[in-house]
């Protein structure tokens, strides 16, 4: 992927992770893992800014932590979301199909 | 979030700070196991995967330092980092510190000297109804200064002259009052215990013409002021008028202190007023006097003294009681 930058859109990581959480409760590797996969491989989001966003959505209210155990049978911290998050994926959802639709409309004219 | 909630995790993030720590760390040596068990998943060898894991995911303590820099306790805790290493830095010098120290302090120090006679001189004003219609009575300049001692900006007179002053305005009627006060405090000796007695205090005192209250238009908060019928005659009316730091401090605030007897160098007086916080007599740059009493009671106050007995005479050697005059010129001209 030579030159090719794998970061995301600035500002979205957190409406990412809400929607990855939308679907069930993960944890950290599991969100970065299904974010990458999703995104086909567009995007990696690595630990350095994804564990400071969970910290600051979790103080946020929107999601809450827990310790699990993993399909491997290893300890992790499951995130899942609260209700505060499912209306914040809502709007954020809402906000950018607007700032898409918006970009779009100024790239093709 | 509100800010409770925000106040509350962050003071237990600061409480629980090493375990946080741990949390974040473990969470993160989870991130990498897991980032391996998905690279030898893919057919990479254990060890390499383990490696290029690590690699991703960057030192533990970048992350956890970007993950505890989001609260507000973050930067409690750095503040106190830097305290503790400011104190760290001033003892390895301690002659720097002491200098820096000390040029603060008398900084400081001076500036407060200065507003504090700032205030004096310019800000304040005496406690009085009409400061403005104030005259103080004789020379100029320099006829208040006696035998090294200075009253300030009023000048001296016999208690004599005074009362040839008030009798002059009486017939003339050129000020609305006239007053006289000690040019300065007594020192005296008093028992204000149950009943005058318990232990003997130092106090301060000044003694006033019947007219100082009414003419300076200072209200009492508690009882009368001193009024002209205590002064009438000599040695006869032992009255007392308090001031509000006296009855706080050493009269316990006592609701029912009017009429309360106290012994002031031996005679009995009785207490008939307490003076508001606010009213500090007629001196700025001095202390406020703890009471005054009726100049006529200059005998008993100031037993050494003989300005009542031979008022005439004391003029120039007995300069310590000698009261001063001060009018009250009224502004819209009736007497």
């Amino acid at each position: 992927m030579a030159d090719q930058s794998r970061e995301l859109v600035q500002g979205t990581l957190e409406m990412l992770v809400l929607k990855t959480l939308a679907l069930e409760p993960m944890h950290g590797y599991g969100i970065a893992l299904r974010i990458e996969q999703i995104s086909g491989g567009v995007f990696s989001v690595n630990p350095g800014s994804l564990l400071p966003a969970l910290s600051r959505m979790e103080r946020g209210g929107r999601i809450k932590a827990e310790w699990r155990a993993t399909e491997n049978n290893r300890r992790a911290k499951y995130y899942l979301l609260t209700a505060a998050g499912r209306k914040a994926l809502k709007e954020e959802t809402q906000q950018w199909g607007r700032q898409i639709a918006a970009i779009s409309r100024i790239m093709e004219a | 979030m509100g800010v409770l909630k925000s106040l509350t995790s962050g003071v237990q993030a600061l409480l629980h700070s090493e375990r946080r720590n741990q949390e974040i760390k473990e969470e993160l040596q989870g991130f990498v196991e897991a980032s391996a068990d998905e690279k030898v998943r893919r057919g990479m060898p254990r060890e390499d995967a383990l490696r290029a894991a690590k690699i991703e995911t960057g030192t533990s303590e970048t992350v956890r330092h970007k993950v505890r820099s989001l609260g507000w306790e973050s930067a409690a805790e750095s503040l106190w980092q830097d305290i503790r290493y400011g104190a760290r830095q001033l003892l390895k010098s301690p002659g720097f510190a002491i200098v820096a120290i000390l040029s603060l302090a008398l900084g400081i120090g001076a500036n407060t000297a200065i507003f504090t006679l700032i205030n004096d001189l310019l800000l304040k004003s005496l406690p009085v109804s009409h400061p403005e219609q104030l005259v103080s009575f004789g020379k100029a300049s320099g006829g208040a200064i006696l035998g090294g001692f200075n009253p300030g900006p009023v000048d001296v007179f016999a208690y004599d002259f005074y009362k040839d002053l008030e009798r002059e305005n009486e017939r003339e009627g050129k000020f609305t009052g006239i007053c006289a006060f000690g040019s300065f405090s007594v020192q005296m000796s008093v028992r204000s215990g149950s009943g005058a007695g318990g232990p003997a205090k130092q106090a301060t005192g000044n003694l006033v013409s019947g007219t100082f209250f009414s003419v300076l238009g200072a209200e009492p908060l508690l009882g009368r002021a001193i009024g002209p019928s205590d002064t009438q005659t000599v040695g006869s009316n032992p009255v007392a008028v308090i001031s509000h730091r006296y009855w706080q401090q050493e009269l316990a605030a006592d609701p029912s202190v009017i009429g309360r007897p106290i012994d002031i160098n031996g005679t009995l007086f009785t207490v008939v007023g307490v003076m508001p916080e606010n009213f500090f007599g007629v001196d700025l740059n001095e202390q406020v006097p703890d009471m005054w009493m009726p100049i006529t009671m200059q005998p008993q106050v100031m037993p050494q003294s003989t300005a009542m007995a031979k008022p005439r005479n004391t003029v120039i050697p007995q300069p310590l009681m000698l009261p001063t005059g001060l009018g009250n010129r009224d502004a819209s001209g009736h007497a």
